[in-house]
């Protein structure tokens, strides 16, 4: 009898679980992960803290006993000049002194020119105020070389008298001989300087980007030179008025040091609006019935028409510019120029028969009566920055500009002239 | 406890979830690495290996699947390897080694289950891997390919001769048993 046999069963059915050893679990315990652990922050935040707060108190005792603790009495005093005649970048003298370790620099633009090398010990067995003036200073008895005053120092048979407490002598050991230190001027005595440890160059020029957009509001100022154009001068003086509208740029600058300049691409709208009335305003309909005129309206009366009118202008400005900074504010005076290099209008005016006409640019060429340019202007701004971040400052910049040229051509009757104000709130961005 | 509440445990570091889960899983899982190793210390040493590898992997488990299929496919994946890399001995063998099917082969259903896992065991290593994956384990021949990287073709045909050896061997240890795998 034939019998299908179903191995994969008969295994699951038959095969016995062994024994599984327990070095294996050993084994495996040997390598299971370890509990996850909380990250510890709160120590590390106490500690950071605790760090914080005596970093405070030290640097502000530091602080407040710079002016007191210039040297202690009774110290020794190692004037080394060597490490300044080595790098006649650092015009001072290292001053250890050995009691307080510390080290003080005095400027010694005298020794670096005779080419002095001294290595010499300034010793005191004075009480501060007769090493150090009120005024934190060092007099040396600077008529003495050195050699004097190390006769000096013997004749005194190592106890000074200092008598002359105005103009206290500092003894001084002589550690090299044949040395002469001349010194006619007080050495005033300074704490470390960190800048003299900054070998790094600070970057002198710095360059930036602004971009920014704002509103802007452009008064004009109408003249006439033609006494026949003085009823259109007269209306368009009262129908026409400015009002508020926007401008927008990208500027690129560099920075030296408290200097700056600027130039870039701008964008100015000046808009006003059109209010003109027309008293004697006369309307005529035909009507047509199959193509016969069976009427004619006429409407007369007065018509009310407001249009505004767009000046747009594309102008390079070119500035320079002072900066006056505070922690992370700057303010920045410009004063520029700038070239206006494309414009294009559109609206319309009133003309010679007292009516409006349309002077939109390429629409209507036989009625345009504005420059597709009209050059020079100048402005003036002062420019508050803030930074907001690494590199990036906010800024708001109030500006007053003038246009030197009127804006119409000058077949145009009537001049028309703007200056213009705006504020531009905008972004820089450091380089 | 469930599988997934003990998998939970084991994540936050229970180590005694962890020896609650290898108790419940390792020895089904030793059974099976015996069969495919050649000896039990290598199969204690695969399932030693693999327990490891679950262990450090277990938050890949999806609680949606079955853990015990999880842990088998670990293990399972963990004696290929070490069949693969280390024994570096081919899955297949020359057909010349192949002993011919004998006509009238006998039920076997009547062997022990140690019998014929002893039987199993004498074969060249290439046809037990096979035969006891898709024999034994139930894997298909496209799986097996793709464990063991070799053609299903290839899969198919070490399962054929595999069965061919596995017949004789029985044949030749019972003579009036028919085999009929």
């Amino acid at each position: 009898m034939s019998e299908e046999f179903n191995l994969e069963q008969f295994t699951k059915d038959h095969e016995p679980l062994p024994e599984v050893p327990e070095h294996i679990w050993q084994n495996v315990r040997q390598h299971l992960p370890k509990k996850k652990r909380r990250p510890v922050i709160l120590p590390f935040l106490l500690i950071g803290t605790l760090c914080l707060v005596v970093g405070y108190i030290w640097t502000t005792n530091g602080l407040n006993n710079e002016h007191t603790s210039i040297i202690p009495s009774n110290s020794l005093i190692t004037i080394d000049s060597s490490v300044s005649m080595n790098n006649e970048d650092m015009n001072h003298d290292r001053v250890e002194c050995e009691k307080s370790k510390e080290s003080y620099y005095i400027p010694t633009n005298q020794t670096n020119k005779n080419k002095i090398q001294p290595s010499f010990t300034l010793q005191s067995n004075q009480s501060k105020s007769n090493v150090l003036s009120d005024q934190n200073m060092i007099i040396l008895n600077s008529d003495h070389s050195v050699e004097s005053s190390v006769q000096h120092f013997h004749e005194s048979k190592f106890q000074p008298k200092y008598d002359q407490l105005n103009s206290p002598v500092v003894e001084m050991q002589l550690l090299k001989s044949k040395i002469i230190f001349d010194s006619n001027e007080s050495i005033k005595l300074y704490k470390p300087d960190p800048k003299c440890y900054n070998f790094k160059k600070t970057r002198k020029v710095g360059f930036f980007v602004e971009t920014y957009a704002g509103p802007s509001y452009s008064p004009m100022r109408l003249s006439n030179s033609d006494l026949d154009a003085q009823k259109v001068f007269e209306l368009r003086k009262t129908s026409e008025s400015a009002r508020i509208s926007a401008m927008a740029g990208i500027k690129i600058g560099v920075q030296f040091r408290k200097v700056s300049v600027r130039t870039g691409i701008e964008y100015l709208n000046m808009l006003e609006r059109m209010e003109f009335s027309d008293q004697n305003y006369k309307k005529v309909e035909q009507i047509f019935v199959n193509g016969q005129l069976v009427r004619v309206d006429t409407i007369t009366g007065e018509r009310f028409v407001n249009i505004h009118n767009y000046h747009h202008h594309l102008s390079v400005p070119v500035s320079i510019g002072y900066t006056l900074s505070k922690g992370k504010n700057k303010v920045n005076i410009q004063l520029g120029v700038g070239v206006n290099f494309y414009s294009w209008h559109k609206g319309a005016v009133l003309d010679s028969v007292s009516k409006y006409a349309y002077f939109t640019t390429g629409k209507y060429p036989q009625s345009e009566i504005y420059n597709s340019n009209f050059g020079l202007s100048s402005f003036l701004s002062v420019q508050w920055e803030h930074k907001i971040r690494y590199r990036w400052s906010a800024f708001i910049e109030p500006a007053i500009q003038y246009y030197f040229s009127p804006i119409n051509k000058n077949s145009y009757h009537i001049q028309q002239r703007y200056f213009n104000i705006h504020t531009k709130i905008g972004l820089k961005y450091y380089f | 406890m469930d599988d997934a509440s003990l998998v939970r445990d084991c994540l936050s570091g229970s180590e005694k979830a962890c020896k609650a889960l290898f108790d419940r899983y390792a020895p089904s899982m030793l059974a099976m690495c015996v069969r495919y190793s050649s000896s039990r210390p290598e199969a204690e040493d695969n399932l030693q290996e693999g327990f490891i590898k679950i262990f450090q992997n277990l938050e890949q488990w999806k609680s949606t699947g079955a853990l015990g299929a999880w842990i088998r496919r670990v293990i399972l994946n963990t004696c290929l390897t070490k069949i693969q890399t280390s024994q570096k001995e081919k899955l297949s063998i020359p057909d010349s080694e192949v002993p011919e099917l004998l006509s009238e082969p006998e039920v076997i259903s009547s062997l022990a289950y140690r019998d014929i896992i002893h039987l199993i065991d004498t074969m060249p290593l290439g046809y037990r891997t096979v035969f006891n994956l898709h024999m034994i384990d139930g894997h298909s021949y496209q799986e097996i390919a793709g464990m063991l990287q070799i053609t299903e073709s290839t899969c198919r045909s070490q399962v054929l001769r595999a069965k061919k050896f596995l017949a004789n061997k029985i044949t030749r240890a019972n003579s009036n048993i028919k085999v009929e795998l």
